[in-house]
């Protein structure tokens, strides 16, 4: 209660800064959808990747629906706080998630003992979809993946890679590449860390030889001239930085692991109300200046319908799962 | 000269009547979200940033400026007119900052922590000009063992900060240690001692912890006295003595520059350079028996330390497009839609516009001083307020600010149970410091000791083969001998006082 009547009052002067134009913009698909003011959960701290997309996401809704769309941060526990929260409560549409692979199919894959599963979910539509990309310090000797591969299998139990747990989409690449190029997973030293902002820094000073990063988060550093990308995971080169291979141009197939941030809602909301949402996303998505606003922060725009994100958000999942089966990384 | 010529140009871009309007009130606006407990920069820049794109990227950055520096500077007025602080850089704050206060020089203190905060936000704008690029290299040397190094330095204060019984500040410390490790540890997917209570999967919010030890607990505090003894009497003039300045200015120098130093790792708190440098002032002042009792060097070290590292968190960010905290990476996002690409090359003149930022951020500094030194008459309005209206408003205020940390009621139910903890171990004279220091640094320092472990192979011999870790480390045990060697012979000396007295 009090806190909405705090946001509400941001959200006010917000709003009625940003003018009539607002208003004006407010057309009616389904008319009366949305009457008051819509969460968009965040189930991370403010600041991360998905965070900062969500806000942008959400700007545009609030001009093109009229009413406020505030985004919520309610971290904890890899994000299965703040998605239980969502996936459990009113599948009216005013509650909303807006998530990624670590904290969906990665983290339902990791955790036999988690309150939802993927069944809990409405996919509604992915903003972002980029591949991960594999960095060392800007002045390794390690030129290639190649370079890497070699002095990898040539020197078992050296490998040092960072990763935020022992069943992260981090360690998933990790093991793909590994199993790829037939070096032992097992004697490759895995560093814990909290995230991108204390990864990035400690591959860039030397401390951790590799790390596996979606391509926006390890862009400024790669554009500072610290870290540099050997390669990145998926079937196509990415546009930001298209001098990179793939993994499988440079012999390591079946490096599958991906970056998406999407959105979703309770199961059981209304069809109207998702399908708005998901035509308003795809309308966003072709919008010229929300794809400015994606560029200028290094994300890159992956658009997928509800079926197609639910689909691949199964098929991630049976991947993550045979992973973690394989390789015994929960008892 | 260059680079002067191009901030010079920057001011030019920056200094119309409109920007100056927009730096004020995102200064006010900054302030006033840094009082309310657990608030502070994050959301009010979160909130305010789809308002401040509408307003263009000048503006826009001006706004943002003046929030952030605001947020960060309003939590000492709460720490030193209520004894509440609002976050933990503001915990040093109060231990001299409310003795002030009560003594009616809360005007002095409000009026030095609005000039440290200043000279912080300055230094750090001086840095960011001149030393950028070198810095944020030396920066990147830090690894896990000199980050476990620092840690352990940092521990060593609690000997400074326990009180009378170093004993008792162990035990606290061990204590706050122990309620840092509820939740997931690093590198595992099993929650540790969360006793099979869903929401401490998730760990203890240090926000909760806050507010729970120093604001509820000192509310439950002074519902058990009489409501007219903890009331601040009159504030006197903001404007300091010329004495008060000379003999703050060099604190605030030091520990401005320490806390920049100490800014420039993306993984130090500005808690830590503030606790580290009340610590360091304390040991070099004349009169070190001062402190705690209401001296203005123990308001202008934790307000210029933690100021200046906030400022510092720029040069990570700018150079590297690493940002230190979730405010800065919410500001980087911010001015990356404004067309801004961090890294080395933003200072080598090609791109003005950084030179607008910079300039926008001296203006942020300056107009937090010219809105603070008026405002104080309103914050003595506010001390008026009878404690029995008074003292239900901040509990509302710590509701508010816990839960919007996370949207969760259960760590308002921690803040409460840790409030009335907190009013146990404030009768019974345990030290609170040492607590919340330890809880604080328990995530970084076991992080940082399992990292080197791991790329160390589980050899111990990482923390002396890093010449950093190792002169850090040497450092800590150095001072902690002092200390403790210090301590006894204080404690000898009163003994012998006490029986002469007798004999």
């Amino acid at each position: 209660m009090i806190r909405r009547t705090f946001l509400g009052m941001a959200i006010g002067v917000m709003v009625a800064a940003t003018g009539a134009a607002v208003s004006q913009q407010a057309i009616a698909a389904s008319p009366d959808y949305p009457t008051r003011p819509i969460q968009l959960v965040v189930p991370f701290t403010a600041g991360g990747g998905t965070d900062l997309a969500s806000r942008v996401v959400a700007t545009y809704l609030s001009e093109k629906w009229g009413k406020a769309v505030n985004v919520v941060n309610r971290p904890g526990a890899g994000g299965a706080t703040g998605t239980n929260d969502v996936l459990k409560g009113n599948a009216d549409g005013y509650v909303a998630l807006a998530h990624n692979g670590s904290a969906t199919e990665a983290l339902i894959a990791g955790n036999n003992n988690l309150p939802f599963s993927l069944k809990d979910y409405r996919f509604v539509a992915t903003v972002i979809n980029e591949p991960f990309a594999l960095l060392v310090k800007a002045d390794s000797p390690f030129k290639t993946l190649k370079d890497l591969d070699d002095w990898v299998k040539a020197n078992p139990g050296q490998l040092t890679f960072g990763s935020t747990g022992p069943t992260s989409i981090q360690t998933f690449t990790a093991i793909q590449w590994l199993d790829s190029i037939g070096a032992d997973f097992t004697k490759a030293r895995l560093v814990p860390s909290n995230g991108g902002g204390e990864l990035l820094p400690q591959i860039a000073g030397g401390h951790v030889l590799v790390g596996f990063q979606d391509v926006t988060g390890a862009a400024p550093l790669v554009k500072a001239g610290k870290l540099k990308l050997l390669a990145v995971t998926g079937p196509q080169r990415t546009p930001l930085f298209p001098d990179v291979p793939t993994f499988a141009e440079e012999g390591a197939p079946g490096v599958t692991t991906h970056f998406w941030s999407g959105i979703s809602l309770p199961v059981g909301t209304p069809d109207a109300i998702a399908q708005k949402w998901e035509t308003t996303l795809k309308q966003m998505m072709d919008d010229q200046a929300f794809q400015a606003k994606l560029t200028s922060i290094n994300a890159q725009a992956g658009f997928l319908d509800a079926a197609a994100f639910s689909q691949m958000v199964n098929h991630d999942m049976d991947t993550y799962k045979q992973i973690v089966k394989d390789k015994a990384l929960i008892k | 000269m260059d680079t002067i010529h191009l901030l010079i140009e920057g001011f030019g871009s920056a200094l119309t009547p409109t920007n100056l309007l927009m730096a004020m009130l995102g200064a006010l606006i900054g302030s006033v979200a840094g009082m309310i407990p657990g608030v502070g920069p994050t959301p009010a820049i979160a909130i305010l940033m789809p308002l401040t794109t509408a307003l263009g990227p000048t503006q826009g950055i001006i706004m943002l400026s003046g929030i952030y520096y605001g947020a960060i500077y309003g939590g000492s007025t709460t720490a030193i007119l209520l004894n509440i602080p609002a976050e933990l850089q503001a915990v040093p704050v109060c231990f001299d900052g409310y003795p002030l206060a009560k003594k009616g020089r809360g005007g002095p203190a409000l009026g030095i922590a609005a000039i440290s905060s200043f000279v912080a936000g300055v230094l750090g704008v001086i840095g960011l000009v001149f030393f950028a690029p070198l810095l944020a290299d030396q920066a990147l040397a830090f690894g896990p063992p000199e980050y476990f190094a620092l840690m352990v330095l940092t521990l060593t204060v609690i000997v400074n900060l326990s009180g009378n019984s170093v004993i008792k500040g162990l035990i606290m410390g061990l204590a706050g240690y122990l309620l840092s490790l509820v939740g997931m540890g690093p590198a595992s997917t099993q929650a540790r001692f969360t006793f099979g209570i869903e929401p401490l999967t998730a760990g203890i919010e240090m926000i909760s912890v806050i507010i729970g030890l120093f604001a509820i607990a000192e509310v439950f505090h002074s519902f058990g006295e009489h409501a007219s003894e903890s009331q601040v009497p009159k504030l006197g003039s903001v404007y300091p003595r010329l004495s008060d300045l000379r003999d703050t200015v060099p604190t605030m120098l030091r520990s401005g520059v320490v806390g920049f130093l100490l800014g420039l790792l993306p993984g130090c708190s500005p808690a830590v350079s503030a606790f580290l440098s009340y610590d360091l002032e304390k040991r070099i002042a004349p009169k070190p028996e001062e402190f705690g009792q209401g001296a203005l060097r123990g308001v202008a070290a934790p307000e210029a330390a933690g100021n200046a590292t906030c400022s510092a968190g720029f040069v990570p960010l700018f150079t590297l497009g690493i940002p230190s905290s979730p405010p800065l990476a919410i500001l980087l996002a911010g001015l990356m839609i404004y067309g801004l690409q961090p890294g080395p090359m933003l200072f080598d003149g090609s791109n003005n516009f950084v030179w607008v930022i910079i300039a926008s951020m001296f203006i942020g500094n300056v107009m937090l001083v010219v809105l603070h030194l008026p405002l104080v008459g309103i914050w003595v309005k506010l001390t008026q307020i009878p404690l029995r209206i008074l003292k239900p408003l901040i509990l509302l205020l710590c509701v508010v600010g816990v839960y919007s940390v996370r949207n969760s009621m259960f760590d308002v139910l921690v803040s409460f149970i840790l409030g009335g903890v907190g009013y146990f171990l404030k009768k019974g004279k345990w030290p609170l410091v040492p607590f919340i220091l330890c809880f604080m640094l328990g995530p970084l320092t076991e992080r940082s000791f399992v990292q080197s472990m791991s790329i160390s192979d589980g050899s111990f011999s990482i923390f002396v083969e890093s010449p950093i870790a190792l002169t850090i480390l040497v450092f800590a045990a150095g001072l902690f001998v002092v200390s403790i060697a210090l301590m006894r012979r204080a404690h000898i000396r009163r003994r012998d006082l006490q029986l002469a007295v007798t004999e």
